[in-house]
């Protein structure tokens, strides 16, 4: 059955810009210069508590800027459910800071190990098959979450570093089927898709992995495209493998830029985020990479 | 959480229970033989993959124990404290996905490792010393009421009660526990041998620490269980609270005083 659209989220208008990633070392910078960005977007699971300074500098922050809430805890595709604690928190932290967006992962997160039944959580996003019973789960949990928080979800496509078994459709099939039964919106990670792609083409499954991207682009219906998400990458050699691993510690390389300004020229004005999470730089070289993506939409924009 | 799996899931089930499997095998190779056991297709792209995620996971825990234990971490050295890390995500994994909280196990898990805890014996104390003071971080809010303070003049301490900071609680121990954590934050002035009782609160946002007053322990603990100013004082003979008063509201330590117990926080 298909869901009703929610309602959009409150303030995504003025979010439809470019917006970085607010973490820990940039607080001070960022709350002293006050620079023009479209939203700032943090990790939840940061804010969980009650009180504290972390969340008293999220509330400063937010006084300026409309904030994004981007999970990496629920475990949207665990075949368990959903935390209801976790979700509580969430809820919480919904209500006291009035995002713009809120999302999190196709992924799982948790489970039970076998052996003695001990839960666990992970601390990672990991993969899930493009199957009809990863769908399922996806949806109930996406629901469950959007029914608490009463409002619409944004879930983000994943890299992967292991192949999952059982793949019965294509990402892009994948995901446009979550968004039409669950009444969620994609948060699009183009370097994600071009991660998959590039280690897909070291293992000798694609020729051209931007081709691949560029095709999965044009397959994607725009219409349920809410954010996209631009990061770096690093090729690691090692073991004599070489693999292409989503760190989130570089700038955008050419090519995922050159992917993003197609997205933009076809689909219009999405919200964009730089994402910077390991070795972050100083502020300056993400609001150097935040100019750089307002660059690309503007010039998307006088060409359309 | 949930366990309960329907049974059109059971494929996509035992796939999220291989992987967890692969996540907490003790070793790599057991690692492998979860997922990348020989025949399966692009076996060393999936031994490599399968090394990322165990190798992202070490890195979790490090971050995330290194966060809450600075003192630990320095006192058993940057390579113990890795291993100490990925023991801990083996034998106590995080059961919530919100890792600040995981790593309260820690003091236990010490203290199950006999060879750690003759060269430190000291190590489980302060670990449940540094644990109360990362978790105190979160807590919720709480405001001073100064003028509430003026209670204290005129009214009967049998009518009164105390509101302490988030997060107060003492821990005694055998060893100097404080001394151990400060020297962390600054070089002490002298080698402390001594039994210590650290006393812990949040003033403001900042977590604190310093050496609890004789009776304080035994003081506090009756007011946090809702016993009122003057039965608190009765349960904690050898305490100056004249001595005590002043610098708990100029450190934040005591917020308000009420002289109803439904007030009482």
């Amino acid at each position: 059955m298909l869901r009703q659209p929610l309602s959009a989220a409150p303030g995504l208008c003025e979010a439809a810009g470019v917006g970085i990633g607010w973490r820990h070392p940039h607080y001070g910078d960022l709350l002293e210069t006050l620079p023009s960005l479209a939203f700032l977007e943090v990790h939840s699971e940061n804010f969980f508590g009650a009180g504290g300074a972390a969340l008293a500098v999220l509330e400063q922050g937010r006084a300026h800027y409309p904030v994004s809430l981007h999970g990496v805890g629920l475990g949207l595709g665990s075949v368990g459910g959903v935390d209801p604690r976790h979700l509580e928190q969430l809820a919480l932290l919904v209500a006291r800071i009035e995002p713009c967006l809120v999302s999190d992962h196709v992924c799982f997160t948790h489970g039970v190990l076998p052996g003695p039944a001990t839960t666990v959580h992970t601390g990672d996003l990991l993969p899930l098959p493009f199957s009809r019973a990863a769908l399922d789960v996806l949806c109930r949990n996406v629901q469950v979450v959007q029914d608490r928080l009463r409002r619409q979800l944004l879930v983000e496509n994943l890299s992967a570093y292991v192949q999952c078994p059982g793949n019965e459709m294509t990402e892009v099939e994948f995901l446009h089927e979550l968004a039409r039964r669950s009444g969620c919106r994609l948060l699009l990670d183009i370097n994600n898709l071009y991660v998959n792609a590039r280690n897909a083409a070291l293992r000798g499954e694609l020729p051209d992995p931007q081709a691949a991207v560029r095709h999965t682009l044009d397959m994607l219906d725009p219409a349920l495209v809410g954010e996209i998400h631009l990061a770096g990458h690093t090729d690691v050699h090692e073991g004599g493998v070489h693999l292409v691993i989503d760190d989130h510690g570089q700038r955008v390389c050419e090519e995922v830029w050159a992917l993003y300004a197609r997205a933009r020229e076809q689909w219009g004005a999405i919200p964009t985020l730089i994402e910077w999470d390991t070795g972050l730089p100083p502020l300056a070289v993400l609001l150097d990479e935040a100019a750089r993506a307002a660059a690309v939409a503007n010039r998307a924009v006088q060409t359309a | 959480m949930s366990t309960q799996t329907a049974p059109a899931d059971t494929a996509l089930a035992c796939w999220q229970q291989s992987l967890l499997a692969a996540l907490w095998a003790p070793t790599h190779d057991e690692a492998l033989d979860q997922l990348a056991r020989p025949g399966v297709a692009h076996r060393d792209f999936t031994m490599r993959g399968i090394a990322a995620y165990r190798s992202h996971a070490a890195a979790q825990a490090l971050r995330s124990l290194g966060a809450a234990y600075p003192a630990v971490a320095h006192l058993v050295g940057q390579e113990n404290f890795e291993a100490l890390s990925r023991l801990l995500w083996r034998e106590r994994p995080p059961q919530g996905g919100d890792l600040a909280q995981w790593g309260s196990a820690l003091a236990a898990q010490i203290e199950k490792l006999p060879e750690l805890v003759a060269d430190l014996p000291f190590l489980a104390d302060v670990a449940r010393v540094e644990w109360a003071l990362h978790s105190m971080a979160t807590l919720g809010d709480a405001q001073a009421e100064p003028a509430s303070f003026t209670l204290l003049v005129h009214e009967d301490p049998a009518k009164l009660w105390l509101d302490l900071a988030p997060g107060t609680a003492c821990f005694s121990s055998a060893w100097p526990v404080v001394t151990l954590i400060e020297a962390q934050r600054s070089t002490p002035s002298q080698q402390a041998h001594a039994s210590e009782t650290a006393r812990v609160w949040r003033s403001g946002w900042r977590p604190r620490l310093c050496k609890a007053q004789p009776g304080e322990p035994a003081f506090l603990r009756a007011v946090q269980e809702g016993k009122s100013l003057g039965a608190a004082l009765a349960r904690a003979p050898g305490f100056d609270f004249s001595a005590w008063l002043a610098p708990a509201v100029q450190e934040g330590l005591l917020l308000r005083v009420v002289s109803s117990p439904a007030r009482h926080a």
